[in-house]
């Protein structure tokens, strides 16, 4: 079925193909007519078409023409996490709930399980006052399923015509809790969620600057963050709550993760509703034409084509320099939930998400002030999950092809930031790697600094 | 030596032209595999006074030598650093054994033009300087030198030996004899093969290759790491604690402070690497309340490498504490004075006596230490995480403290004709040597950092530190008592086997760190970073021996108010209004207690190109900074940053430079 409806929307995606190039005003009309389809281009003739299935501050970029990107189909059943996810999702929906504070506890016992793998809560009631964390959890678990990995990835600061700056930092993740099976940490004794290492490659001036990071899965225990300082050669605890602060001046901060990375505990959520969207899409990936290199130590590279992915990296463009140039759109069903922090010193009042109701990827995350002003937008690309060469694990993280990009715009200062991936063979990009627990630890950060 | 300097010219000018190029730079792989790493910094800073130099008070100290005026230049500083970094354990193919086996080789390059550009000044002085002493190596005879600034000289031999009796009780080994603790006599006339046999031995200081031209493989090390072991290998530095931007607990590593004010530059371009072995083993991943914890140690073998804080007090350096006159012009002076002659105000030459300029000679003698293995510096500490929440650190070592302290050897007794009531003949050292030495210590301490989650939420840090036979500044023990003609009428008695006396420290710091204050006005979605910081010591040791050596040697002194306070540490002049309503110079002690404290703001602005920060310094001993800067980032790889330096308040400790305020401006180049 899945293979079927792929097939049919590159069908309509190359009969799309087709109708772009026939005369403009008839586009125009015919796109009045049937709305936006598969193979038409949202662009600043379009746009109308495309109130109210857009973030508004996203639209307006399109009626500028400062957007421009094609629309693809993404049909329902297209993508997968495997059969073993699958069946541990059934077994999920009848033993998995929610305790007052939104950790998941097991149905019978009460308790927070040792490990859960898997959608936690596969059947989501709108009606459920408990339904935006149950989002918000499957959103997290479809994530760590993807496993391990190790990435680097270039911070870029982009003002409307260009780069302001740059960054590289190589990240290292590791999960101990939502991974397949096979790939489960054999002794998790901190109840440990995660671990991260983030080192600063360039510029020189911040090279060896490196935050190492630890989230527990009890739902009161803060997270453990320190950095070392090369400026001072010391390891330096830092404030876990600082998670919303724009890394060094940038628009895109600690929480903002892969799409979202705060913890859900420590905010309040609401389910605002659910609506049809235009998300943002990898069109490598809806293809399948991903390029994925088997590491030698285990795990997967995925090697990028060195395609123009955002704005400023094509001199040919004319629309905001960030603008994401190879995304395609494609029209998904999503649940937005509203986050109000706990923690009064958060810099934003409340975080508004779009999540899939499929396959619970992330797709715009709006920030407001504390007195309900837009601040920040950000999206990522991504799309369906595909099995890896080995059959027996899958991905479903991001993109593999010309939009490894995610965009986090300050909507007041029109800039923005965004993490983009470099296009080369061996720049990692790697995922279901191994790492070795004693790699996060304390000590590891003097190896990192000079 | 020459040739040192040369490269260290030609590396500065290669900066330069780099910089000139401006065109963007990435780091250069040197291989396809991208195993071996090119990066590197140059940077040009040049600093302009913005104030004039306050005059000496008088002989003994106070202002700033030699004098600068507004708006002349007193740094051109120009960095180069290069790194290259590798990977080996890639390149060698050992990635099965070892978990990391790589190096990193940063060269650096410094040439700062304060000796060869501007109003000369500092040219002048260290012409004078260099040849002061020069003439004085020639001048190893005992005939009378010219005038002229006391030169520095460096060596390991001590001025004179000294023996332990099987009670501990010194005995001084001098040219003349043998003699027991406390109460030598004094050698009579020097015997200039003697003196002649200890200046061989000697370099003499030289403040352009010190702090103006210098051409060094900087750091120069091995990673090698296999399992829960982590070893490092080669010169490079070490810092433990958890102060920021000055430290407390990780006196490890020499500090160069003589290329900028306090607070004003980078710690980490002040840390003088050292070659050293240092390892790490994980003990513990978790276990109980203990997680993440490790041991670590270092071993700098003191048969290879004993540098020290480079030193300088003489008055031909912009950075170089002020020293007031020279002290052979004091020498000169006191000497004229002693025999009947007038002090003159400032640095201004004595007039009349009967002794002329040069007969007593002055030296600073730095005596560096031996390289043996005795004088390693070692230590061992524990380190990791507690409850999940608290990260600590318990550790002890041996090091050098960072101030190096004189003592005043008097030798070469010359027999001076004077009449009644004096003591026929009147005997007077001709040949003073202060010898600063730098004193082995130990400390033991602890850091602790947390992050407290209620009001203003911040991470608290703090160290405190137990500092074991420090060396320690007392007076009468390190310049001990040399009687004028007044004196000796009033009771004073020569007390002449000076010493280093040891002094116990409990030093610590709190620092609270906020990292979640916005200020919308700067920006609604970067939040201002906050470092406060309290640095504090309390003396532990008594005076009671000092008080006693004073009261036999100089009882007159004890009934005045100003001199009758003891305490460890160089009393300082400051001025005071008299009853008179004139300023004269007045001694202010070190107290047992001192404190220091800080505060620092730092903002992004303009999408994080433009950083503004500024640093406030305050001490309850009455003295302040202020330090304000900012950096554009004009590219990822040019930076241009610009900043004022400014200290307030009494002259003391940090408002020593109180009338050094500057601004000046940095250019970096980066290769990343």
């Amino acid at each position: 079925m899945g293979r079927f409806a792929l097939a049919l929307a590159l069908l309509s995606a190359s009969l799309g193909g087709v109708a772009l190039g026939q005369d403009a005003e008839m586009a125009k009309k015919r796109a009045a007519e049937v709305g936006l389809q598969p193979g038409m281009t949202l662009d600043a003739s379009t746009a109308a078409l495309a109130k109210g299935l857009l973030p508004s501050e996203i639209l307006k970029h399109y009626e500028k023409g400062e957007y421009k990107n094609e629309i693809v189909a993404w049909p329902a059943g297209v993508g997968t996490h495997g059969p073993d996810f699958d069946a541990q999702t059934k077994r999920n929906a009848d033993s998995l709930t929610l305790d007052d504070k939104g950790t998941i506890v097991d149905k019978a016992s009460g308790k927070q399980p040792p490990y859960i793998y898997g959608t936690p809560f596969p059947n989501v009631d709108a009606k459920d006052p408990r339904a935006p964390i149950k989002i918000l959890w499957n959103y997290f678990y479809n994530y760590y399923w993807n496993g391990n990995s190790h990435n680097v990835v270039d911070l870029v600061w982009v003002n409307p015509t260009g780069a302001d700056r740059k960054a590289g930092q190589d990240v290292y993740f590791k999960y101990y809790d939502g991974l397949a099976p096979d790939l489960r940490p054999p002794d998790n004794p901190l109840n440990l969620l995660s671990q991260f290492i983030a080192a600063t490659i360039d510029p020189q001036d911040l090279y060896g600057t490196t935050a190492l990071g630890w989230r527990y899965r009890d739902p009161q225990q803060r997270d453990s963050v320190w950095a070392y300082v090369p400026a001072l050669r010391r390891i330096r605890g830092l404030s876990p709550a600082n998670r919303s602060d724009g890394f060094l001046g940038s628009d895109m901060s600690q929480d903002d993760g892969p799409f979202f990375d705060g913890k859900p505990e420590d905010f309040n959520w609401k389910l605002v509703g659910e609506e049809e969207i235009f998300r943002e899409v990898d069109p490598y990936r809806m293809k399948k034409e991903c390029t994925l290199v088997t590491l030698p130590e285990g795990g997967w590279r995925t090697v990028f084509p060195a395609v123009p992915n955002l704005g400023f990296q094509d001199p040919q463009w004319k629309g905001v320099a960030w603008a994401p140039v190879a995304a395609q759109l494609a029209r998904r069903k999503v649940w937005i939930i509203e986050g109000v922090p706990k923690d009064k010193y958060y810099l934003y009042g409340k975080l508004e998400l779009r999540i899939d109701q499929e396959n619970w990827q992330g797709s715009y995350n709006r920030k407001f002030s504390w007195q309900g002003e837009l601040l920040n937008s950000s999206s990522v690309s991504q799309g369906p999950g595909w099995g890896l060469p080995d059959g027996k694990h899958y991905l479903s993280v991001g993109g593999c092809g010309g939009t490894a990009a995610q965009i986090a715009e300050n909507v007041k200062m029109n800039r923005a930031t965004v993490a983009t991936i470099s296009p080369k063979a061996d720049v990692p990009n790697d995922r279901y790697i191994a790492l070795d627990p004693s790699f996060f630890d304390y000590q590891t950060l003097y190896r990192f600094g000079k | 030596m020459n040739r040192m300097r040369r490269w260290g010219k030609v590396g500065a000018l290669a900066a330069f032209g780099i910089v000139a190029a401006t065109s963007r730079a990435t780091a250069m792989f040197l291989d396809e595999a991208r195993l071996f790493k090119l990066t590197a910094l140059f940077y040009t800073q040049e600093r302009i006074a913005i104030e004039s130099s306050e005059g000496p008070e008088g002989i003994n100290g106070g202002g700033t030598q030699p004098p600068v005026g507004v708006g002349q230049l007193k740094q051109m500083r120009n960095l180069a650093n290069p790194v290259l970094e590798g990977n080996l354990n890639r390149f060698i193919g050992t990635e099965w054994f070892l978990k990391d086996f790589s190096f990193r080789f940063a060269g650096r390059f410094v040439y700062d033009g304060i000796y060869d550009f501007g109003s000369g000044q500092y040219a002048r002085g260290l012409r004078a300087y260099t040849q002061a002493a020069r003439f004085m190596l020639r001048q190893d005879s005992g005939t009378v030198q010219a005038p002229g600034p006391a030169p520095i000289f460096q060596g390991d031999k001590p001025v004179e030996r000294v023996e332990f009796d099987a009670g501990g009780v010194p005995r001084f080994t001098r040219p003349c004899g043998t003699f027991p603790f406390p109460f030598s006599p004094i050698c009579p006339a020097g015997d200039p093969n003697v003196r002649a046999a200890r200046i061989r031995d000697q370099e003499i200081f030289d403040p352009r290759k010190e702090f103006a031209e210098q051409a060094e493989a900087w750091e120069v090390y091995l990673n090698l790491a296999k399992g829960p072991l982590f070893v490092r290998i080669g010169r490079q530095n070490l810092s433990w604690g958890e102060s920021d931007g000055q430290r407390l607990l990780d006196d490890i590593n020499p500090l160069n402070r003589f290329f900028g004010l306090p607070f004003d530059e980078d710690l980490d371009e002040q840390r003088i690497p050292l070659w050293m072995l240092r390892a790490n083993l994980q003990i513990i991943s978790a276990l109980g309340p203990l997680s993440s914890t490790g041991l670590e140690g270092f071993w700098v073998p003191g048969f290879i490498d004993t540098t020290q804080n480079p030193f300088n007090i003489g008055g031909n350096h912009p950075y170089a504490p002020p020293a007031g006159c020279d002290p052979q012009l004091i020498a000169n002076a006191q000497a004229r004075s002693n025999t009947g002659g007038t002090l003159n105000p400032g640095c201004l030459p004595a007039t009349g006596g009967l002794i002329p300029d040069g007969t007593i000679k002055t030296v600073i003698y730095e005596r560096l230490p031996p390289q043996n293995i005795n004088n390693s510096r070692f230590g061992a500490r524990i380190v990791g995480v507690l409850l999940r929440d608290y990260t600590f650190s318990l550790g002890a070592y041996q090091s050098y403290a960072d101030i190096p302290q004189p003592r005043v050897h008097y030798t070469d007794l010359l027999s001076i004709p004077v009449g009644p009531p004096l003591p026929q003949p009147f005997l007077l050292p001709s040949n003073v040597v202060a010898e600063v030495t730098h004193g082995k210590e130990t400390i033991l301490g602890g850091t602790l950092s947390f992050f407290q989650p209620n009001y203003l939420p911040g991470v608290v840090r703090a160290e405190a530190g137990y500092f074991m036979n420090e060396p320690a500044y007392v007076d009468i023990a390190n310049k001990g008592v040399v009687p004028t003609v007044p004196d000796i009428l009033a009771g004073t008695t020569p007390f002449l086997d000076t010493f280093v006396p040891k002094a116990d420290y409990v030093r610590w710091v709190f620092g609270y760190d906020v990292f979640q204050l916005n200020i919308p006005i700067i920006s609604r979605t970067n939040n201002v970073v906050l470092i406060n910081q309290w640095f504090a010591e309390y003396n532990l040791s008594s005076t009671d021996r000092y008080e006693k050596l004073l009261a036999a040697h100089v009882p007159a002194s004890i009934r005045d108010p100003d001199r009758a306070v003891f305490a460890y540490g160089q009393p300082q002049p400051d001025r005071v209004r008299n009853s008179l309503g004139e300023e004269v110079p007045k001694l202010t002690p070190i107290p047992r207690f001192n404190s220091l404290g800080n505060n620092t703001l730092q903002a992004f602005m303009m999408h994080g190109l433009l950083v503004p920060q500024i640093t406030f310094v305050w001490s309850p001993q009455g003295w302040f900074s202020v330090l304000p800067n900012v950096t554009y980032r004009l590219r990822d790889d040019l930076l241009i940053k610009v900043g004022y330096s400014g200290i307030y308040g009494k002259f003391y400790a940090g408002g020593f430079f109180r009338d050094r305020d500057q601004i000046g401006v940095r250019l970096s180049y980066l290769i990343s």
